[in-house]
């Protein structure tokens, strides 16, 4: 185990010290910094700290009013509608002030496209820990050194699962310090109420944030493993980036092509964004949440084997 | 404990490269792999030291088999590629460290490496700095991390010139008095009698030929004669020679090392009708005999 651990830092500080990686971190810096000066340029629209009471009740009986004067309403607006209700309620009586939008959780919420970033960077990541390898001629070093090929891989691949956490992490951190210090650190530790079928759920806006990353970070995670496979049967960066960043970023408009096609759902495109099926622009309805975790595991494997079985038969 | 070379085959698609390699070296003796290009020698160096996988055979050092045992095989070996790399933003010192972290070793016996290659004065200079002839003295020093019993060396003198080439032979020859075997693939050879104690001789993906023990340090004298002469050789005359070709106009012996032609009682003999006397190694001239003319032009 000492020998992996060893070799797992070795592979962790070769990666992290490379340019790019440390380029890509001041970047997502600048860009949090640049997005939370842009956020306290925005208009406010959470209501006020001292009449945020009454301004919840307000909207409730102006809900009430809209639904009683418009009875034709669909029965999914209606839905919303009370849904909404329902949620001001539950605040009211639980002194849960909704969440500001010039606060740390705003501008969690406004850095959201920052995760392209983190795509990015795995991404890239993903496809040079192998490809510089060979390019440079050190993979030679490593393998005849006391390692398997198994092993080898297995940390780069270590590796490549660690940096989307990572970068997840450092936005979160950035994010709050430089949240605290444009707006304050008071609003850190606001809940989140929403309606999930019939049920209220209620939890830490931040967990729920990391949690939408996480839940995103898992086609990630198969997409990286695809670029780690390209890398290694094509050894160039080019072919392999160019691939998994092409289907993580336009799988989604493939997917609303092909939608007529009933054996799109089995392929990656669906699930790289994990989103899609949720807010129903696709007529795909048998892609549910566990649907789509099953097959972007069965593509993760897939692309795992072939990983393995070619970086073993591999000429270095 | 021997590296055990057994029925070793290497193919490309429907292509051989390496046919029944069979090799047994023993731990302290170092060999030499002569061969034209495309003979099969960084082949079976790259096969040996799991570089390359091969279709059948065996390689084992000990009890140790490179497919069942990497771990405790690659432990006994050493490799020095004909290209380096180095990161070049560290220092020689650092990057030696690294090798240490990566072989999982004790950091012990650093500064001893350092001086057997040469390097103290510059080890704690980055590694771009470094002259070509430098990084392929660090690379010798990162070799030598590990204590290990064998090191293959491919192509170790290329891109020297003949006062590198020179100081590097002795620097292997350092390294082989201390009890470590070295592989050498090499074109050079004019200084392989020097480092190794067996040569073997690839063609086409198999071992042809064969030079061991002292015949490695044997001369091939080739004595031109007056077209005109009628010359009769008397092996009794000169004990230490050995008579291998013989026409009207030249006389081909052989000797070992030590013995000078120029001492012969036979020469004293015939000396006033030699028209012209070269001498060269055996090993060369073995060579060239298995391969003829073309490939000979190949060796340095």
């Amino acid at each position: 185990m000492n020998r992996l651990y060893r070799l797992l830092v070795l592979e962790f500080r070769k990666m992290y010290t490379k340019n790019f990686v440390l380029v890509a971190f001041l970047f997502t810096l600048l860009l949090i910094v640049f997005n939370a000066d842009s956020l306290s340029n925005e208009v406010e629209t959470a209501p006020r700290d001292e009449y945020w009471i009454s301004e919840l009740e307000t909207e409730n009986l102006n809900i009430d009013i809209y639904i009683s004067e418009n009875p034709d309403l669909d029965d999914d607006v209606i839905t919303d509608l009370i849904e909404k209700k329902e949620i001001n309620l539950y605040r009211i009586e639980h002194n849960l002030q909704p969440n500001k939008d010039k606060s740390i959780i705003g501008l969690l919420k406004y850095n959201n496209l920052i995760y392209m970033l983190v795509v990015i960077a795995t991404l890239v990541v993903s496809t040079r820990i192998i490809t510089d390898e060979f390019k440079n001629d050190s993979l030679k070093l490593i393998a005849t050194s006391p390692y398997t090929r198994k092993e080898i891989l297995t940390c780069k691949l270590l590796v490549v699962g660690i940096t989307p956490i990572l970068f997840i992490l450092s936005i979160l951190l950035f994010s709050i310090l430089i949240g605290g210090y444009f707006f304050s650190f008071s609003n850190l530790n606001s809940m989140r109420v929403d309606m999930i079928g019939d049920v209220l759920v209620v939890e830490s806006n931040i967990v729920y944030i990391i949690k939408q990353w996480l839940q995103q970070s898992y086609s990630l995670i198969a997409i990286s493993t695809l670029a780690v496979f390209l890398g290694i049967l094509f050894k160039n960066a080019l072919i392999s980036i160019l691939t998994s960043v092409l289907t993580y970023l336009f799988g989604t408009y493939l997917t609303v092509f092909l939608s007529r096609y009933d054996w799109i759902k089995y392929s990656l495109f669906p699930h790289v964004n994990y989103y899609l099926y949720n807010y129903d622009n696709v007529d795909l309805p048998e892609i549910t949440t566990r649907f789509s975790y099953t097959i972007i595991s069965v593509y993760f494997l897939v692309f795992l084997l072939f990983s393995y079985s070619t970086f073993e038969r591999k000429e270095l | 404990m021997s590296l055990i070379v057994k029925g070793l085959k290497k193919s490309y698609g429907k292509k051989t490269v390496l046919e029944n390699i069979n090799l047994n070296i023993t731990k302290g003796v170092s060999i030499g792999l002569l061969g034209p290009n495309g003979a099969g020698k960084t082949t079976l160096v790259r096969c040996c030291t799991g570089l390359s996988k091969f279709k059948s055979g065996e390689v084992i050092i000990g009890s140790n088999s490179i497919s069942s045992h990497f771990i405790d095989y690659i432990s006994e070996i050493s490799i020095i590629f004909d290209k380096s790399h180095f990161y070049e933003n560290l220092t020689g010192y650092q990057n030696l460290l690294m090798c240490y972290d990566l072989k999982g070793v004790e950091k012990s016996g650093l500064d001893d490496i350092v001086e057997v290659v040469g390097m103290t004065n510059r080890i704690h200079e980055k590694v771009s700095k470094y002259s070509f002839g430098m990084k392929k003295r660090l690379q010798v020093a990162m070799s030598l991390i590990g204590n290990p019993s064998y090191i293959f060396l491919d192509e170790p003198f290329n891109g020297l010139d003949l006062n590198a080439t020179n100081a590097f032979v002795k620097l292997f020859k350092t390294i082989k008095d201390r009890g470590v075997s070295l592989i050498i693939s090499t074109h050079n050879i004019s200084v392989l009698d020097e480092l190794v104690d067996e040569l073997f001789i690839l063609f086409n993906g198999s071992i042809i030929g064969q030079v061991k023990g002292r015949d490695i340090h044997d001369q091939i004298v080739k004595i031109e004669l007056e077209s005109t002469t009628k010359v009769n050789y008397d092996s009794e005359l000169d004990p230490k020679f050995t008579l291998i070709d013989m026409t009207d106009e030249k006389i081909v012996l052989r000797c070992d090392g030590d013995t000078s032609i120029y001492k012969s009682s036979f020469l004293e003999k015939v000396k006033k009708y030699v028209r012209k006397i070269t001498i060269e190694k055996y090993i060369e001239f073995y060579y060239s005999s298995l391969l003829g003319g073309d490939n000979c032009e190949q060796i340095v």
